[in-house]
């Protein structure tokens, strides 16, 4: 009987520190999803602000381009997408901005209604890093963010 | 073996097509390490890391353009040797190998 109750209470000692493990294991990739989001965002905003520009702005080519490489290091970091998909998403994100139009002195204004590719270039970010948390059987607690 | 570090033996900035977009562009790039080996028929390695990150119009400069020289993509994937922590920047640079002279 002294065995099964001191048995019962390492089972469940178990038990809850893995579920604590795994909840803040969830914590952790949700708050990397959100920086990811804010990152993308911001990219986003400066893309739109160089290529809505008259006149080329060498300095913020240079934001772009070092806001991207980040971006990429930030998914690798977190384990956020499967390596075929980065791949994929920071390639198409990085042509779509800074491939035609950019790092050029003849550069031109694009006009506000003129459609950025790299719009449909970061979307899948916000839906594959909750693939790869459920992939990690991670269950979503109640009341979570998706 | 010939060994290219870009950040090291071109520019930490790499930016731009030609070379009316800027000093450290993808013409120049092309011009002063790539076609050098091309014409030796000789092999290189060009490593990326190390830069303030690179533009598209840079990496389709630089290596798109050689097949535009002439050079056929087999050719050019046989001699040089692309290392990078960003296997992205790899395959976006075989992409304009492949689609050079499109």
């Amino acid at each position: 009987m002294y065995f099964v109750t001191w048995g019962i209470a390492i089972v469940g000692w178990y038990i809850s520190n893995r579920n604590n493990n795994l909840r803040e294991d969830r914590k952790e990739q949700l708050s990397s999803i959100e920086t990811l989001k804010d990152d993308a965002y911001e990219l986003e905003g400066l893309a739109v602000e160089y290529h809505t520009s008259s006149s080329r702005n060498k300095e913020l080519e240079k934001q772009i381009k070092l806001k991207i490489q980040r971006l990429n290091q930030r998914i690798e970091i977190h384990q956020l997408l499967n390596n075929n998909s980065q791949k994929c998403v920071i390639k198409s994100l990085r042509k779509s901005i800074t491939l035609d139009n950019f790092d050029t002195d003849s550069h031109y204004a694009l006009t506000r209604d003129c459609k950025l590719d790299c719009v449909s270039a970061y979307i899948p970010l916000g839906d594959k890093p909750d693939e790869t948390i459920r992939n990690r059987s991670l269950r979503p607690q109640s009341g979570a963010r998706h | 073996m010939k060994v290219v570090n870009i950040a090291k033996d071109f520019s930490k900035y790499p930016a731009g097509r030609n070379k009316a977009d800027g000093p450290y562009c993808g013409e120049l790039f092309r011009e002063t390490h790539l076609e050098p080996s091309m014409q030796d028929n000789k092999e290189l390695t060009i490593k990326l890391d190390g830069t303030r990150g690179y533009g598209s119009s840079f990496l389709e400069e630089a290596f798109g353009g050689l097949v535009r020289a002439g050079h056929t993509p087999v050719k050019i994937k046989k001699l040089i040797t692309i290392i990078s922590s960003d296997s992205s920047l790899k395959e976006e640079i075989f992409e304009y190998i492949d689609e050079g002279g499109d």
